[in-house]
């Protein structure tokens, strides 16, 4: 069947007749150093399920899911505010999102996590409201009712 | 080169056509152990992945290793080819892991010069070139087709090759490649035309 390129192809073949040649040469001695082993027993099938060809396709599938396990747990662990670093003067509202950062417009919703984050003599402010949540304190710092009441304990 | 070179025949010169056996039969019969069941498996094959390779890996020594690797790798796994009559599609993913690891080992040595990560299969960039006698016999088409099927993609770089230099039919291209013929036209066909358009008006 005739084609719109047949004039391109014959132009061409000629071009390659080297290429031709250089390339059966190529084959022929490969093929006779393929042969010699397989003669010489220096090769042979392998038996049974290929586990390695397997695994070599799954690597791929295996490191992105890795890959995207680790970003997952790595954006819960800002979101939840556990990679914040701590810091002089940490802030807690009772009423806040569980995803605070400690600071003033996104603050802990817990005294433990102030108490965790905030540094050796830092500040934790804490906002007005009550918790029967305790409080245990480890280090120096300063509590500060910020903007009210706080009720700490028993309610 | 697409005659038999049977691994049991005593010389490396082409035998006389025979019949096509299906690919299928072949590996069959070649993972029960005939040897000259692979041979000609190897003879039809060489120009595919030769192909393959065109382009990219352009020292002989280096083309010939890689195609003596791949007939290796493939005799080693195929009585683990599960569906012998995909054995071309099959080979090719062969051939393509040891271009990968051949550019791998390149990188690492030339990597302590150059410094920067391998693109995936790159056109050899450290190609010496033919020698002083080779350079002169080179015409500059032959020099610029060369170049331009070598950077196009794998499928239209092993069809232009198969039908260009291997001067295979279509029909051919096809049953080597596991495709349709219409695929393999398709592929011939905008191969050609990219050809043709990165040469411009030829003489």
């Amino acid at each position: 069947m005739p084609t719109e390129h047949d004039d391109l192809i014959e132009k061409l073949k000629p071009a390659f007749a080297a290429d031709r040649q250089r390339d059966e040469r190529i084959a022929r001695a490969a093929v006779r150093r393929v042969r010699d082993k397989i003669v010489a027993g220096e090769v042979a099938p392998a038996r049974g399920w290929d586990w390695g060809w397997l695994i070599s396709g799954l690597r791929p599938a295996v490191a992105l899911t890795a890959a995207c396990a680790l970003a997952i747990i790595a954006l819960s662990w800002f979101a939840t505010g556990r990679a914040t670093n701590a810091t002089s003067s940490v802030y807690v509202s009772f009423a806040a999102e569980q995803t605070g950062r400690g600071t003033a417009d996104r603050p802990f919703n817990s005294l433990e996590r102030g108490t965790t984050q905030v540094k050796p003599g830092g500040t934790l402010n804490v906002k007005s409201g009550a918790t029967a949540q305790p409080i245990r304190i480890e280090k120096p710092m300063r509590l500060v009712a910020v903007d009210g009441q706080v009720r700490i304990g028993k309610l | 080169m697409n005659a038999a070179i049977g691994l049991d025949s005593a010389s490396d010169a082409p035998q006389a056509a025979e019949p096509e056996t299906g690919d299928a039969g072949l590996v069959v019969r070649a993972a029960a152990g005939e040897a000259g069941a692979f041979g000609t498996l190897m003879a039809r094959y060489s120009p595919v992945v030769l192909g393959y390779f065109y382009g990219r890996v352009r020292v002989d020594a280096d083309r010939e290793d890689l195609l003596q690797e791949v007939f290796l790798e493939a005799f080693r796994q195929l009585g683990r080819l599960r569906r012998p009559e995909r054995f071309g599609p099959w080979l090719m993913r062969i051939a393509r892991s040891k271009l990968l690891d051949f550019w791998r080992h390149r990188q690492r040595h030339a990597g302590r010069e150059t410094g920067g990560p391998p693109e995936e299969l790159p056109i050899e960039p450290a190609d010496p070139g033919p020698g002083p006698r080779e350079a002169l016999a080179e015409s500059e088409l032959h020099r610029r087709v060369r170049d331009a099927i070598g950077a196009m993609g794998d499928k239209y770089r092993t069809v232009l090759y198969m039908r260009l230099i291997a001067d295979q039919e279509p029909h051919e291209i096809a049953r080597r490649l596991g495709i349709k013929e219409s695929a393999a036209r398709m592929r011939l066909k905008r191969g050609l035309e990219m050809l043709r358009k990165d040469l411009g008006p030829l003489q």
